[in-house]
């Protein structure tokens, strides 16, 4: 273990906390929309830019830490620079408290996922920065095959979230210019840097706990990134149809889009093709709570991102879905079902690399998952109900925006209620993770010396337990054999 | 592996350029009309007042308040004013009005709204929604 990994620690553990303050504010928000005249003590404008913009950066914050973690690991060296990842560490973080208090307190923007003010948005691309010369650094002196996809996948994708961001630093006069930049971070980052990266970590985390061979996977991960750079980059058309650009945008988006099924059927072949599951009962706890979230991410990244968005990238049909709660059911579908419960996955394992997770909370855990999935299911119901009769009421029948939003209040009820059990499971998780770090919370923040005897001997007896048990089990094949042979013989 | 890593960043590159290329043949030159100054005041209105989080623009925003692309085409700048001015009721509240404006920011406003009304959105939002001016 090199001392790059410990220090991702507290990224992970940050990732989490904030996972766990989002879900309070996003309920209270959802209750204002069905109770129109609930007052609350943040006004509606500025929770909503809190929760769009924590909204991204929960979800940054925890594929830093699995960056470094990972790239440290699959580099087979230390990070270039070690202080750099604590710099960075404290640079993000400030930006993030400072975005979220002065959103909060009402200073903001008017550009919506691009509220935060000036100063912070450009700290954020200083974060960006700092990240990717690090890993750049690293890659150079690595003593492994510079091909290696893992490597290459994550130093793409923060590369691009340079490029991606930086335009949005600048002010454009026309709404239009606006638009076209916002959707360089709110599709990019998500759909192409983001996904390189996930990638990247996934396959690390993959090889890592045993549930795939290096060499089986390095062509599929190969695969997979050369088709989101060619879908994903020009299908970001399909925020582009309505906002003022000519009419070939429709063609652009329409098409790239469709070509989107490729990265996602390439990754669910591979999965199914590759991950043992048989192995799975042989998994320490911690693996099989990481292996649940990833299995939930996958299922969110095949029908929530990938199959709603297919159905809503074609023109024909984004001209009545744009701009109405079906959008709203695929951004949390796509953005917490995918993104969310990977980094929830990436940073629950980081965690509990160095500290053991007891039989209790282990359970309580599943109990906590099961409530995100549910909760995030109804939530993304009621949004797709409520979105499927705005539709039919606003856009095909002509109702006014105040009337329709009376007769599908029920639905965004509905989708309050999934909301209320998400933002119970995330707290629980949240809550879980804390109180198991708790007891070593210095070390998981300053410290790079070996955590106190105990619980680093607690882990080594953990693996050499689980060496034991999958040597018997060959010992016990082997024996097996040499009985049948006696048999037979005799 | 090299090819592989090779035929990545090619086809990266390629995309890459080929997406700023079309971004930059869509805004280059004259192809969108430049703003008046009271225009871009009224744009500032719009994002002080964070509109965006309840109203959406071009599609994009908050999903509450409906779309405001065509709002001035639609309403008309008589029935916008009053709008701003004496804010009704929002729909099936009974004490919570919309947010008002100053006459002030109300004209700055309207000219924005208008600015963008003549913005050409392929005929984007579908007809039936123009039909409804009161
Ligand atoms: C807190 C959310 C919120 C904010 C902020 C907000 N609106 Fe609204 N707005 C609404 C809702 C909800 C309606 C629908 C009214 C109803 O229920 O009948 C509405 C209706 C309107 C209408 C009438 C449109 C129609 O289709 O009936 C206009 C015009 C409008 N808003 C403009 C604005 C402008 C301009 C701003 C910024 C200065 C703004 N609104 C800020 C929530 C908001
Ligand atoms: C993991 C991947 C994905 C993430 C994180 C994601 C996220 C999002 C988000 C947050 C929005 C809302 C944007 C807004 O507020 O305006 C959105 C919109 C959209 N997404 Fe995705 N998405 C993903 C994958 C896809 C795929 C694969 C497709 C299509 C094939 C797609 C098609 C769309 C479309 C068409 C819209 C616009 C909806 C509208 O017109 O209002 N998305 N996406
Ligand atoms: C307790 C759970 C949650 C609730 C109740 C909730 C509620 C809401 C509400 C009320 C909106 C505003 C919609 C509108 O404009 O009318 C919203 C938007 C949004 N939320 Fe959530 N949210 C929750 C969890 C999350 C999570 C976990 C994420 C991602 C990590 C997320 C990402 C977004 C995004 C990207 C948008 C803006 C785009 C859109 O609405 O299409 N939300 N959410
Ligand atoms: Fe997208």
């Amino acid at each position: 273990m090199f001392v790059s990994q410990q220090l991702s620690y507290k990224y992970a553990l940050t990732a989490f906390f904030l996972f766990g303050l989002q879900g309070i504010v996003a309920v209270g928000g959802a209750l204002e929309l069905i109770f129109p005249d609930l007052t609350m003590p943040i006004s509606y404008t500025s929770g909503r830019a809190f929760h769009l913009n924590i909204s991204l950066y929960w979800p940054l914050l925890g594929m830093f830490a699995a960056i470094y973690f990972f790239f440290s690991r699959e580099s087979g060296q230390e990070m270039y620079s070690r202080q750099l990842i604590n710099v960075n560490y404290w640079l993000l973080v400030g930006t993030v408290v400072l975005v979220l208090g002065t959103l909060l307190l009402g200073y903001q923007e008017g550009r919506e996922y691009l509220e935060a003010l000036w100063p912070f948005k450009v700290a954020t691309a200083i974060s960006t920065i700092l990240l990717s010369y690090n890993l750049m650094r690293t890659f150079w002196t690595a003593p492994v095959v510079k091909t290696r996809a893992t490597l290459v996948s994550m130093l793409t994708g923060s590369l691009t979230l340079i490029l991606f961001y930086v335009p949005n630093l600048f002010v454009y006069q026309h709404p239009t210019t606006d638009e076209i930049a916002k959707f360089l971070v709110v599709h990019l980052w998500e759909e192409m840097s983001l996904e390189l990266i996930g990638i990247g970590v996934l396959a690390a985390l993959l090889i890592e706990i045993g549930a795939v061979k290096r060499h089986l996977i390095e062509t599929a991960v190969y695969l997979d990134v050369i088709f989101i750079a060619f879908a994903g980059i020009l299908a970001t058309g399909h925020h582009y149809y309505w906002i003022g650009v000519p009419a070939y945008w429709l063609w652009i988006g329409g098409i790239f889009s469709a070509m989107q099924v490729l990265p996602a059927t390439v990754l669910l072949y591979s999965t199914l093709k590759n991950v043992s599951v048989k192995r799975f009962s042989e998994l320490s706890n911690r693996d099989k709570i990481t292996m649940g979230l990833i299995g939930s991410s996958t299922f969110y990244h095949i029908f929530g991102a990938g199959l709603l968005g297919f159905f809503m990238a074609y023109p024909p049909i984004n001209r009545y879905v744009h701009g109405t709660y079906i959008t709203s059911a695929h951004a949390h579908l796509a953005l917490f079902g995918v993104f969310g419960f990977l980094v929830l996955a990436l940073c629950f394992y980081i965690l509990f690399y160095e500290t053991v997770l007891n039989e209790k909370s282990y359970r309580w855990c599943w109990y906590a998952i099961g409530a995100l999935n549910s909760g995030l299911m109804i939530m993304a119901g009621g949004l797709l109900l409520a979105g499927g009769l705005q539709c039919y009421f606003w856009r095909i029948i002509g109702l006014s925006i105040g009337e329709t939003n009376e007769l599908i209040r029920p639905y965004l009820a509905l989708r309050a209620a999934g909301g209320g059990l998400y933002a119970m499971g995330s707290l629980g998780l949240t809550f879980l993770v804390i109180k198991s770090i708790w007891p070593n919370i210095r070390y998981f923040f300053y410290s790079t010396v070996p955590l106190p005897a105990r619980q680093a001997d607690l882990v080594r007896i953990r693996d050499l337990m689980m060496l034991f048990i999958e040597k018997a089990k060959i010992m016990e094949q082997v024996l097996r054999k040499i009985l049948e042979r006696l048999k037979k013989d005799r | 592996m090299k090819f592989v890593l090779n035929s990545f960043l090619v086809v990266l590159s390629i995309s890459l350029i080929a997406f700023f290329g079309a971004i930059y043949s869509s805004v280059a030159g004259n192809k969108l009309q430049s703003m008046t100054d009271q225009e871009l005041k009224g744009k500032h209105v719009f994002e002080q007042r964070a509109c965006i989080e309840c109203h959406t623009l071009f599609g994009n925003g908050g999903y509450s308040g409906g779309d405001l692309t065509k709002a001035y085409g639609n309403f008309g700048e008589v029935y916008l004013k009053e709008y701003f001015l004496q804010p009704p009721l929002i729909s099936g509240a009974k004490s919570k009005k919309h947010i008002s404006l100053s006459p002030a920011e109300t004209d700055l406003l309207i000219a924005y709204l208008r600015f963008v009304n003549s913005v050409n959105t392929v005929g984007w939002p579908p007809a039936v929604q123009n039909k409804q001016a009161r």
